[in-house]
């Protein structure tokens, strides 16, 4: 009995944060004149589907950032492993490309926006997809080599007992190994993936979610367009990560078996 | 006795490694033989060097001094069977005990049964599709010796396969081992720091002493099979081997 | 099978600074033989000339290179701190006691999977436009990973040091900052370094959008005024303050933590 009076408790809790959230809002909406409150919001969202930004109507944005960010993805992830597998086997290749890669790194992938928007234009996706991928491929890259560095030496060992020769235990040992590191920094490169979206298209897009929230500051600020664009960004992330959590479980049957 | 054919010679194999401290000598002028079809036990206290000299026969590691031969027309390729099991969590039982063969090239067929006849020698006949996590610790290094023998070598060496084992299933292992041994042929090189183990399977015992590593002694013991831990010979020999064995503190 | 087989530490030298090489002199290489247009890339050497001129040269963003870059350090470092100062605690809490997980929870769930820059025109319309709304922005930047850090490691505090305190008859209070707070250190740190990359990557971007001064201000105004010397500078100048300070919070953390041996 106790349990479950102490259960509805925290659940209360839960909902009671959620509530004195949404009162704040209201009340900031109310005092504030320019600051849209839940309602209006929520009424933005409708009057954006008949009523387009820019003469697209909303899901062209969506899909716009959303067709950015997988491009973006499956490139980053082809070269970030690749990449990674790469620092993590060759030593000669490590020894003389790694201080290079340690000097890109440091750079945030924002801090790249001006100079790729320099040399590849405003128009078109390219200048905005090599942006996201920047900040992706970095995170798959150092989660790739530092994982191939790890790979447990036993394992190393047993291939070779068993005749393995390089190729051999890079496919059958080592990437199998590395495979949740690999997801993990997927998973981290895509939240950068979508700051790199919103930043790239708010700085210098005509379509996509990020153009919304910037179209939000430049007319007379139109805070509600804001917020609908915020619950987009964040349904749309969760959507891919939640799909690639899907991708991951099945590929890897053997990572959710609960062990001995 | 027949004449048995010698399958690998150790000459004067010695090792040291470097740390911090200097020079440690881990193995001093080992020489030993390893004959045919036998069971030979290398005994030896807890971290005395015996897993280093089996990576030296498996070519894992290199000796600094000394020859390891193996007879003619031997691929120097052996088996190998690690304490920690070292299967491979992401493929199912039968792919891990098809791997060398798949390494090998062999079609998937021929793979798939040789794969089968030994997970069905170990006794694991219906598991070929459960993954190595769900196995118990037991099970594990049962596919570890399936995979080992399955690799087409007749030499196998056994890494204190049973170490990390409780008690129980420590001493199935060993019968299932014996069991094996009656159905496949093969040379077995078996390491172990129990004296017990070493008198219940070992055709022929090696004792090895403490750091830098000699060989003490050799027994054969002349016990007749199936062995009893408890048969007034056994004790004897433990007695005696216990006596000779430098325990490290 | 991947060990090094490289043996002579000079061969290894030598390779890094190929590397290196390489890399800078194919870069100089392209722009002298003017394979690229001068108004897309400079050459390493005229940045450091850029450098130069720009410490006293306010053309054609404003301001010379140490105000921007201090200004850039002041935001930074004050979103920075706060957030530690309340993302910290509120994560450790929210790890220790369920009633404030239970709080807490959907409210951070809900703000976390929200790019911070999203933030702005909201931000704005508050705050105004200003240095407050910036360092808000690096705020909710920060604060993210400092909680979630700090959560996840009093959450693997041992239950078998826990189980030993309580007998010895520990409260709840001593519980929380004689055992679990220490055992949650080293993710503790972990975070506050993620946080202060992802704090100063918003900068950067958020100077882009909303200011007119500071390192991210400057190399957007560069891409305007087509002056990629100006951007690659301001670039290479913001990599480094950041990989900088990193270092520096690791140093703290090896001296706050000496036990620990950091990867």
């Amino acid at each position: 009995m106790n349990k479950v009076k102490k259960e509805s408790f925290y659940y209360s809790l839960s909902v009671l944060s959620v509530v004195l959230l949404l009162a704040g809002w209201w009340f900031a909406s109310v005092t504030n004149e320019s600051l849209a409150g839940p309602a209006e919001a929520v009424e933005r969202f409708f009057r954006l589907i008949e009523n387009p930004v820019m003469d697209k109507p909303v899901h062209v944005h969506i899909l716009a950032s959303m067709r950015r960010i997988l491009v973006a993805f499956a490139a980053a992830s082809v070269v970030g492993v690749s990449l990674g597998v790469c620092f993590g086997i060759f030593p000669v290749f490590r020894r003389m490309f790694w201080p290079v890669f340690c000097i890109l790194r440091p750079i945030p992938p924002l801090a790249w926006i001006p100079i790729v928007i320099l040399w590849f234009g405003v128009t078109g996706d390219t200048s905005k997809n090599i942006i996201i991928f920047i900040g992706i491929v970095m995170a798959i890259v150092i989660n790739t080599y530092a994982s191939i560095r790890e790979t447990d030496p036993l394992l190393l060992k047993a291939g070779k007992t068993l005749g393995a020769n390089k190729w051999q235990t890079l496919v059958h040992i080592t990437l199998p190994d590395s495979i949740p590191a690999i997801f993990a920094g997927m998973k981290t490169g895509l939240s950068t993936g979508w700051m790199s979206v919103v930043a790239a298209e708010m700085i210098a897009a005509k379509e996509g979610i990020g153009f919304l929230i910037n179209m939000s500051m430049k007319t007379t600020p139109d805070t509600a367009l804001d917020f609908v664009g915020i619950v987009l960004v964040a349904l749309c992330s969760s959507l891919v990560s939640f799909i690639l959590t899907v991708i991951e479980r099945k590929l890897c049957p053997w990572l959710r078996l609960d062990a001995e | 006795m027949a004449e048995t054919r010698c399958r690998i010679k150790l000459r004067s194999v010695s090792k040291s490694f470097e740390n911090k401290n200097g020079k440690t000598a881990v193995l001093d002028d080992i020489s030993l033989d390893v004959y045919e079809n036998e069971f030979l036990v290398i005994l030896g206290p807890g971290q005395c060097g015996k897993t280093i000299l089996l990576n030296i026969i498996a070519g894992m590691e290199k000796a600094d001094t000394g020859t390891v031969t193996f007879s003619e027309g031997d691929t120097g390729q052996a088996g190998f069977v690690f304490q920690r099991y070292a299967l491979f969590n992401w493929k199912n039982v039968l792919k891990n005990v098809e791997l060398p063969l798949k390494f090998k090239g062999i079609p998937k067929d021929v793979r798939r049964d040789t794969a089968m006849k030994y997970i069905e020698m170990v006794g694991l006949k219906g598991f070929e599709k459960s993954w190595p996590a769900q196995l118990s610790g037991g099970m594990k290094q049962r596919v570890g010796i399936a995979r080992a023998y399955a690799s087409g070598n007749d030499i196998i060496l056994m890494d204190e396969p049973f170490g990390a084992l409780d008690a129980q299933t420590r001493y199935q292992m060993q019968d299932e081992i014996l069991k094996l041994r009656s159905r496949e042929k093969a040379t077995v090189v078996f390491v172990t720091n129990n004296i017990e183990e070493a008198i219940y399977l070992g055709d022929r015992i090696v004792l090895l002493s403490n750091k830098p590593s000699r060989v003490v002694k050799e027994y054969i013991p002349a016990l007749d099979r199936p062995r009893k831990h408890t048969s007034p010979e056994f004790m004897k020999l433990r007695d005696e081997i216990t006596a000779n064995m430098d325990l490290a503190l | 099978m991947y060990e090094e087989k490289i043996k002579s530490a000079g061969t290894k030298i030598f390779l890094s600074l190929l590397g290196l090489i390489l890399f800078f002199g194919i870069w100089e290489l392209a722009v002298d033989a003017g394979l690229v247009s001068e108004k897309k890339l400079v050459a390493p050497s005229a940045i450091v000339l850029t450098f130069i001129d720009k410490l006293h040269n306010v053309v054609p963003d404003g301001n010379t290179i140490t105000v921007h870059t201090i200004t850039s350090l002041k935001l930074v470092l004050t979103g920075f701190l706060l957030s530690c100062l309340i993302g910290v605690p509120l994560g450790l809490l929210m790890g220790f006691f369920k009633p404030v997980n239970r709080f807490f929870s959907p409210i951070f769930e809900i703000v976390r999977p929200i790019p911070p820059l999203a933030w702005i025109p909201i931000v704005i319309v508050v705050l105004g436009i200003g240095i407050q709304a910036e360092v808000f922005i690096i705020f909710v930047a920060a604060f993210v990973p400092c909680v979630i850090n700090s959560y996840t490691g009093i959450r693997s505090t041992s239950q078998t040091l826990l189980n030993v305190a309580k007998t010895a008859g520990a409260t709840n209070a001593q519980l929380f900052f004689k055992v679990g707070v220490p055992s949650a250190l080293p993710m503790v740190f972990t975070g506050i370094k993620i946080s202060f990359g992802s704090a100063w990557a918003t900068l950067v971007a958020a100077e882009m959008i909303a200011s007119t001064v500071g390192l991210g201000f400057m190399i957007q105004q560069g891409r305007s005024a087509v002056r990629p010397d100006i951007v690659i500078l301001g670039m290479f100048v913001i990599g480094l303050i950041g990989a900088v300070l990193t270092s520096l919070l690791s140093i703290l953390e090896k001296k706050a933590l000496p036990w620990r041996n950091p990867k």
